[in-house]
């Protein structure tokens, strides 16, 4: 059984680990190898490839400008969706289950429909093509996804500690920042890696709503690489630009994913 | 054959009212076509509902316009340029923007920028009436030109002015006949097509003369090499058939017209029901349904992407691949260096066909003139960039030709693409031919979807025809659709 | 922080049971409190994600090109164009087919390597997991980080009917006639090949979804599950699913979305809409109407798949819950 379960288990990895494997030998093979012979070793170590992505390509600045719309984005949501989630959580009032519906709505509609009144409702903020606008946008659509995980964590939070805070005097304010966010930490943390990768990976929204190229995030520069085929793509470079995306995507999972381990099941169990 | 008569030619084919065809409409399609066209297709809508209708006066004051001056331009006023920086790269347009500054001996007044982003970066500035003075208005994520024709100048006075390098002559007697018809709207010029494509059949050289082979002129000798070739465990053609399977549609096409002369396009422009079942159509279907049921087609074409059917040609697994010129340029990183990619004209179907030297050739990459600040520089603009020095560079940077007729010299610098290509483009010029009614009335994924199953045998000849006719039917039959009319 | 919060609770557990969030008088901090906590973030989101949506909506009853100023208003003629569109229903029907196939085969295979991972170790003595089976959990999950258009281009690449990996490991294992199986050009297996790739980019991450729900089961009920002579099989089905009952039916909902959504995948992997338009989705035929500047048609194409996402997104919630309830 063990055995059996290591076999299936490592061709799976193998499925996994070895598109990986390729896109990174691709990243250090020219455009010609890459076409012609797509599955054999680099001959020779093309590392010129990541020097022309990260230089003339952009990545460099793509990679701060991601960093900045990114990280404010994902402190943003998480506050704001933690706030949200433990209110509908924790409180009984009139009209809780209709703003609950209404925030998991936003889950289900496909936002390329949404994305071309957005453009007006940017514009009209003065907001288009700037750093507030796009994290301003991240945070809302991130936010349906962050209440939903995050209400059935503050669900299973033990009513005793509510209790303990306020018979010690404590404010709803601090109730929440000192006692509840605290306790909260694991879903959090889960939450918010899921949040990193769906913002990290994001691609319509900037595309239509960031269109100057000196604020281009990551994706946004990738698809606007890949959106050249058709003429003569510097696949070498479109690569190495993957791998230089996806390496501190990978390097934050292997670093955080502990804390998915209770984080993401204490979320959802009720 | 049919009730045309002989009075019409290319010459009413050019006043057809047209989006230009041209090389990048081909593969408009092509991946993931950047999504954002038609996000910002919408956005145009509320750019002339904001308030901006575009057509603002020129803000910047003009000077007596004069032999050498014909557009009264404000020397002093910068001129905005923006170019699509796609399989021409935008070198050739900064050198035109150095011609430009070197003309009004000033510096930098022409400000080059570049794009891959043509719509979604400049719909912004089209919102903010803010456009820039010169668009080169190509590639995938190109503005569509029916939402912006209100808004752009019309260009005829450019043809009327004195052509920079060819002492005596007007910018129309330097151009290649027939180039300003597909940026011709309703009589007027508003588009710009820049550079030349010729659309015929390639090969590499060097595999012909290794294997001994001789390059087909007419259907039967086709066929033949199909089958020596078969021989050595070599396919005759190969095709893109995940979305560029239309390339045959256009290989059908020109052998069909080469074979029975520009009138069988009537029918096909005028979207008639009987334009795929007149005679030579039909003749240039069961000959590639030939080649299909022969099997010397590449297998797998239908699983591939033009990237990848072309990388199958330059490495000599097909002989044989119809395209457009800009092919050498979009293989150029992938294609062996002894390769000598040749263009060869299309076969003729059989004995005596109408066009004994006719190609199939459009200018195309598209640029405009916003009314905007400035449009007169940016008249001013083109006009230093159809200049005998800056055609010629051009050329020799892309290696490919523009509209600038005389600007290539024999060896296409050193392209043997360039070269070939120039040459079937100087003996047929009096026969070109060029249609716009399937990019015009948008079919190209179903003409591709319909292509693809032909040419992996899941289809006979007639059933193709029948379905491209239903895809004109169809438009035909559409009332909302506005439609052109050849005569 | 945590410790001094935290060790307070015991001496005041066990003895409340004062009814959760109860009504207090409403004072400045309590209003404040909901002010920032809920208003301000639920305005944010109605007027950046509710409010563009109910333009699209008013867009989708009018003949806009998108370029023109004021697009007429043409009632609900776009939608009565939509039923008589062949290709939109082509459409809407292969979305159908990957929203129930895609849930599926992710969820019993996330569920499958998940269960190998926790509860898969020896099976003699105690249930446990697999030896090693951290690093199965981190390595699978992998695919999740990668950017749509890469897994696209590099499927592209696999599936290639010349050179292609999977041709070539087909050759390589002696089937040679299959060696230049167009993939993703035979209507046959076209969806089918595209579902691959979207089921290789989630599994992972739905195995880790299922990991850490397995893990939050108490050890007992599989030790008494074993007890009782229970299988495997038998104990994940019986046991396991019904305890994640919530993980399972989120990933349901999250994968018909993305059923009926799969644009991006599209795009790269059948650029026209596949072999006889065997793998059109309704996002691309929404896309190429854009581009024909039927902007009023492709938006009511759009409101309709998102009425069907609702449809099932509420579908499942509500069936999940109502089970829930029934346990």
């Amino acid at each position: 059984m063990s055995l059996a379960s290591h076999v299936v288990l490592s061709l799976w990895a193998l499925a996994v680990v070895l598109p990986l494997v390729w896109t990174l030998f691709s990243s250090l093979k020219d455009s010609r190898s890459i076409n012609v012979s797509p599955f054999a070793l680099p001959d020779v170590l093309h590392w010129d490839n990541y020097v022309r992505a990260w230089n003339s390509i952009g990545v460099a600045r793509y990679l701060l400008n991601t960093l900045v719309v990114v990280g404010s984005a994902l402190v943003l949501v998480m506050i704001l969706g933690a706030m949200s989630a433990y209110v509908l959580a924790r409180f009984t009032f009139r009209g809780n289950a209709f703003v609950y519906y209404l925030i998991l709505l936003g889950n289900t509609f496909p936002i390329f429909l949404a994305v071309v009144p957005l453009f007006f409702v940017l514009k009209n903020a003065n907001l288009l093509g700037t750093y507030q606008g796009l994290i301003l946008v991240y945070v809302a659509y991130a936010y349906p996804f962050t209440v939903f995980f995050l209400h059935s964590f503050f669900k299973t939070l033990p009513q005793e500690i509510y209790e303990a805070a306020q018979v010690d005097g404590a404010g709803d304010w601090r109730t929440f920042f000192q006692v509840m966010l605290p306790m909260a930490k694991p879903g959090l943390a889960s939450v918010a890696i899921f949040n990193f990768l769906g913002l990290w990976n994001q691609y319509l929204l900037p595309t239509v709503l960031n269109p100057n190229k000196d604020k281009y995030v990551l994706s946004q520069g990738l698809y606007s690489m890949a959106s050249q085929q058709g003429y003569n793509v510097d696949y070498g470079g479109l690569f190495a630009a993957v791998i230089i995306t996806i390496a501190p995507v990978l390097i934050m999972y292997v670093i955080f994913q502990r804390q998915l381990q209770g984080g993401v099941s204490a979320g959802t169990m009720k | 054959m049919t009730d045309v008569t002989e009075q019409n030619s290319e010459g009413s084919l050019s006043r057809i009212v047209s989006s230009g065809l041209p090389r990048r409409d081909f593969l408009r399609f092509t991946l993931v076509a950047g999504l954002a066209t038609p996000i910002g297709l919408g956005l145009a809508g509320c750019a002339t509902g904001g308030g901006s209708t575009g057509s603002g006066a020129p803000t910047v004051a003009g000077a007596a316009k004069s032999a050498t001056n014909p557009f009264g331009i404000d020397p002093k006023a910068t001129v905005d340029v923006v170019i699509f920086k796609g399989g021409y790269s935008d070198q050739y347009a900064i050198d035109a923007g150095k011609t430009y500054d070197t003309t009004w001996t000033g510096s930098g007044l022409a400000k080059v920028t570049s794009t891959t982003k043509i719509n979604t970066e400049l719909q912004p500035r089209f919102v903010g009436g803010n456009p820039p003075d010169v668009i080169d208005n190509s590639g995938a994520d190109s503005i569509s030109f029916a939402g912006i024709q209100g808004q752009v100048e019309p260009l005829d006075d450019l043809l009327e002015a004195p052509a920079i390098g060819f002492p005596g002559k007007k910018i129309k007697d330097i151009l290649i006949p027939g180039a300003t018809d597909p940026g011709t709207f309703d009589g007027k010029l508003l588009q710009l097509n820049y550079f030349y494509t010729v659309y015929s059949l390639w090969y590499g050289a060097k595999l012909f003369k290794d294997n001994g082979f001789t390059p087909p002129t007419t259907w039967d000798e086709t066929m033949a090499l199909g089958e020596a070739a078969k021989a050595k465990g070599i396919s005759l053609f190969v095709f893109g058939g995940q979305n560029a399977a239309s390339y045959y549609h256009e290989f059908a096409l020109s052998m069909a017209v080469r074979q029975g002369g520009v009138d069988i396009l009537k029918k096909l422009e005028n979207l008639d029901s009987d334009g795929y079942t007149q005679e030579p159509v039909m003749t240039a279907f069961q000959s590639i349904e030939k080649a299909v049921k022969a099997g010397y087609f590449l297998p797998g074409g239908s699983g591939m992407i033009h990237t990848q059917a072309q990388t199958q040609f330059v490495q000599g697994k097909a002989l044989l691949y119809p395209s457009g010129s800009w092919l050498e340029n979009e293989m150029k990183d992938i294609t062996g260096p002894d390769f000598a990619m040749t263009s060869l004209q299309v076969p003729a179907l059989a004995a005596s066909p109408k066009l004994v030297k006719g190609f199939h050739g459009a200018a195309g990459e598209p640029f405009i003139v916003p009314k905007g600040k400035n449009p007169a520089g940016g008249k001013e603009f083109l006009r230093n960039m159809l200049s005998k020095e800056a055609a010629s560079n051009t050329s020799k940077l892309v290696k490919a030709a523009t509209i600038v007729t005389g600007t290539v010299p024999a060896d296409g610098f050193g392209s043997t693409a360039l070269a070939s290509a120039t040459k079937i483009q100087n003996d047929g010029l009096s026969e070109v031919y060029n249609w716009r009614y399937d990019s015009f009335y948008g079919m190209g994924k179903q003409v591709v979807t319909i292509w693809n199953t032909f040419l992996s045998g899941g289809m006979t000849s007639a059933d193709l025809a029948k379905q491209l006719q239903g895809l004109s039917d169809k438009v035909k039959a559409d009332p909302s659709v506005k439609k052109y009319t050849v005569s | 922080m945590t410790s001094l919060t935290t060790s307070k609770s015991p001496t005041a557990g066990g003895t409340s049971s004062a009814p959760r969030g109860r009504r207090r008088p409403l004072s400045f901090e309590r209003i404040s409190f909901f002010a920032v906590f809920l208003g301000l973030p639920l305005a944010l989101y109605i007027y950046l994600v509710v409010s563009p949506i109910i333009q699209a909506f008013y867009y989708s009853l009018t003949s806009w090109s998108g370029y023109d100023a004021n697009p007429a208003f043409v009632g609900l003629a776009n939608y009565q164009a939509l039923i008589h569109d062949d290709l939109f229903w082509t459409a809407l029907r292969n979305n159908a087919i990957l929203a129930v196939v895609l849930p599926t085969i992710t969820i019993v295979l996330a569920l499958a390597l998940a269960t190998l991972v926790t509860v898969g170790g020896s099976a003699r003595g105690q249930t446990r997991g697999i030896s090693g089976g951290g690093f199965y959990r981190v390595v699978s999950f992998f695919p999740y980080a990668i950017p749509a258009i890469v897994t696209g281009i590099l499927w592209q690449q696999v599936y290639s009917p010349q050179g292609g990996l999977l041709n070539g490991f087909l050759d390589a294992i002696g089937l040679h006639n299959l060696k230049n199986t167009p993939w993703l050009g035979d209507p046959n297996l076209a969806l089918g090949a595209i579902i691959v790739v979207i089921v290789w980019s989630f599994v992972g991450f739905y195995m880790v979804l299922f990991v850490a729900a397995i893990k939050g089961i108490p050890a007992e009920i599989y030790e008494a599950a074993r007890l009782d002579g229970s299988g495997r099989l038998r104990t994940a089905v019986q046991i396991t699913v019904p305890l994640i009952r919530d993980n399972v039916s989120t990933a349901v909902v999250y994968m018909a979305i993305l059923g009926l959504d799969a644009f991006t995948y599209m795009a790269i992997l059948a650029p026209t809409g596949g072999p006889n338009n065997q793998a059109l989705v309704v996002t691309q035929y929404l896309y190429s109407n854009f581009t024909q500047a039927k902007y009023g048609y492709a938006i009511a194409m759009g409101v309709v798949l998102a009425l069907v996402t609702l449809l099932v997104s509420i579908g499942v919630l509500v069936s999940s819950r109502r089970q829930q309830v029934e346990l």
